[in-house]
């Protein structure tokens, strides 16, 4: 697993001194600058610290957020930390926009949640999953009320959008507790 | 979307579409008689390339003889278009109309000879003016009230 912090690649990237994710070339240079360093090695998950960052517009979210999204780095999973609700907000409606969606989480309970585009059945098995190590559909069913066949369908779209891993013993959050 | 945001968004409107430099204020006001309140005003100014010119490649020959500053600015304003093919572009336009419909906040664009604005319940303008002098790049405006006894 591989923290990046935005503050610091923001810094690296167009040598501000301040800490706005602002404007799509600042955007661009930052997504590259992280695409760079996930490059480095084969991470499992990379959590993008939003910490200290003060103000993400939507054009920047789009091109940092939603365009890593998009195209998801071979075999990593992408988890977003240290947003405040403004930030949250316009990453919610950049994602939306693409009918994309991303895993979140709270920087002061670390709880995790979903972000973007998603139904309702993704988000009531993304967060029956967020309170259990693995489910397999069986045991989600038994935990919604929902017929097997509607649980494995939705796990299956979490794991196929990224948003849940598939282990041996069902399906998991993309966070290493 | 909050205020920064909003003006963040305003702002890069040059640099990505007018093709030169321009101009941005903020002031706040009191507006005692129409809305008894204080208000933030965010006005955004270039001598650039204007809506229509930046907007012809992509969207005239979809409009026809109808294509003009008015049906530019419809098209950019209220159906979010963007010249640029990427499917990301042209968000900026709708966050911004967003924070302002939580704040009953209003916006204007002129850019050539048009003028279009978007009207809270409290004011009277019109959506569309037209057969205004000439003005070759863009003015925005964007207005915020403040909250309730702040006047």
């Amino acid at each position: 697993m591989i923290s990046i912090r935005l503050e610091q690649v923001l810094r690296e990237a167009v040598q501000t001194a301040y800490s706005n994710l602002v404007t799509r070339p600042t955007g661009r240079a930052v997504r590259t600058s992280i695409q760079d360093r996930l490059s480095t090695g084969e991470w499992a998950i990379a959590t993008l610290d939003f910490t200290n960052i003060q103000l993400v517009d939507l054009s920047c979210a789009d091109e940092v957020v939603a365009k890593l999204m998009a195209d998801p780095p071979a075999g990593t999973y992408l988890i977003l930390h240290g947003l405040h609700d403004d930030q949250l907000e316009a990453i919610h409606h950049v994602l939306e926009h693409h009918q994309l969606a991303a895993v979140a989480r709270d920087p002061v309970r670390g709880t995790l949640r979903l972000v973007g585009a998603a139904t309702a059945d993704e988000v009531q098995a993304f967060d029956a999953l967020a309170g259990h190590p693995a489910l397999t559909p069986a045991a989600l069913a038994a935990l919604t009320a929902w017929e097997e066949d509607r649980a494995r369908a939705t796990l299956a779209t979490l794991a196929r959008r990224r948003l849940a891993r598939v282990l041996e013993d069902g399906y998991a959050v993309p966070f290493e507790r | 979307m909050g205020f920064a945001m909003a003006l963040s968004e305003a702002c890069q409107n040059i640099v990505e579409h007018a093709g030169t430099g321009g101009w941005v204020a903020v002031h706040a006001y009191r507006f005692r008689r129409k809305l008894g309140r204080k208000v933030a005003v965010i006005a955004v100014s270039d001598g650039g390339i204007g809506f229509r010119r930046s907007l012809e490649a992509t969207q005239a020959r979809r409009f026809g003889e109808r294509w003009g500053d008015a049906v530019a600015l419809e098209a950019a304003v209220i159906q979010h278009t963007s010249r640029f093919r990427d499917p990301g572009r042209g968000q900026g336009m709708p966050g911004i109309k967003r924070y302002l419909t939580r704040w009953s906040g209003k916006l204007t664009i002129r850019s050539g000879t048009a003028r279009i604005a978007i009207i809270p319940a409290w004011d009277d303008d019109v959506p569309m003016t037209e057969g205004l002098a000439p003005f070759p790049g863009a003015q925005l405006q964007i207005l915020i009230p403040g909250a309730e006894g702040t006047a």
